[in-house]
């Protein structure tokens, strides 16, 4: 007889087992039920990892959750000086390529960053690079672009549902 | 937060918890259906799903973009827009590159999911140029629905 702790309460499961992909894991150890998500990748720092390498082959998940900082703006400001607002995305590991655009916070004097950024999972390795990043500057107003792959790194990976 | 486990045996089922208990093959699994996939997306702007949506608390949909891009949005089927941005990649034009960024819609209604792109920045990085287009009069065939799940059943 298994005993699962559920919040307060503690519950018979039998015969309840786990299967690969379904999102839930059975601890026999400390008696839970969890979610099937594995960190495996976690940045040392907060910013400028554009190529992950993951402590196992991406393809062993259903999904991926991947949390972003953002924030560089490509002018050569120090990184106390630049936005440090987070992202997070959902991707499958099917070799599309993942991308978004959003707010990337206020830069250096005042310019509105907005970037987009293509994320990619190969293997053991999950790149993102930012393609574009949009700058609006209020008064005068004004409205530049460029390119800036430094603009986002990685700060962790996590599979979710192993299969 | 409510459970739906309990001792000396397992409710087969409640809606609405994110969580499935089957007592039949005894496994429990996240309380997600597959309700429409196109492996080789193409011009799906409105796409019909196998269940209605309002079975679920919330709808996950992957919209395609241009080549091979796909952005992820959440999306409650309550009949409203949902907006979304994405990056939607490069392209070439001649000795050009050109940057899309869209923005659009998604709306849940029954059986039937849509997504709009109202909008979108490109960015030519030579000369550098940038401008705003509607995409819908002629870009049509650049976006369109891959996949959607629905999220906690309901009902």
């Amino acid at each position: 007889m298994s005993l699962v702790s559920v919040g307060n309460k503690v519950v018979n499961l039998k015969g309840l087992y786990y299967e690969g992909g379904k999102g839930i894991v059975i601890d026999e150890t400390d008696r839970k039920i969890k979610n099937d998500e594995t960190v495996i990748f976690t940045s040392p720092q907060d910013y400028g990892v554009t190529s992950a390498v993951c402590t196992e082959n991406v393809t062993n998940f259903e999904f991926l959750r991947i949390k972003l900082w953002q924030g560089r703006n490509g002018d050569g400001e120090a990184p106390v000086d630049q936005p440090n607002s987070r992202y997070e995305i959902i991707m499958r590991p099917d070799g599309m390529k993942h991308s978004y655009a959003t707010y990337g916070g206020v830069g250096v004097y005042d310019w509105r960053h907005w970037v987009g950024t293509v994320l990619q999972a190969s293997g053991n390795t999950v790149t993102a690079r930012c393609e574009v990043d949009w700058l609006a500057y209020l008064d005068p107003a004004e409205i530049m672009c460029q390119e800036d792959p430094e603009a986002v790194g990685i700060v962790q990976i996590t599979g979710v549902n192993r299969i | 937060m409510s459970y739906q486990l309990f001792a000396g045996g397992l409710t087969p089922y409640t809606a609405g918890t994110g969580i499935v208990v089957n007592n039949t093959n005894h496994t429990i699994s996240i309380d997600e259906t597959e309700l429409f996939y196109d492996a080789t997306p193409a011009n799906n702007q409105s796409v019909t799903l196998s269940e209605t949506s309002a079975h679920f608390q919330r709808m996950r949909v992957e919209v395609w973009f241009d080549g091979d891009y796909v952005t992820t949005c959440d999306v409650y089927p309550d009949g409203c827009d949902w907006a979304f941005a994405s990056y939607a990649g490069a392209e070439t034009q001649g000795s050009q590159t050109q940057r899309h960024t869209c923005f659009g819609t998604l709306r849940a209604n029954g059986t039937s999911l849509s997504v709009t792109n109202l909008i979108d920045w490109i960015w030519q990085t030579n000369p550098n140029q940038y401008w705003a287009a509607d995409i819908k009069s002629d870009s049509t065939q650049h976006y369109g629905i891959r996949r959607v799940t629905g999220i906690n059943r309901v009902a």
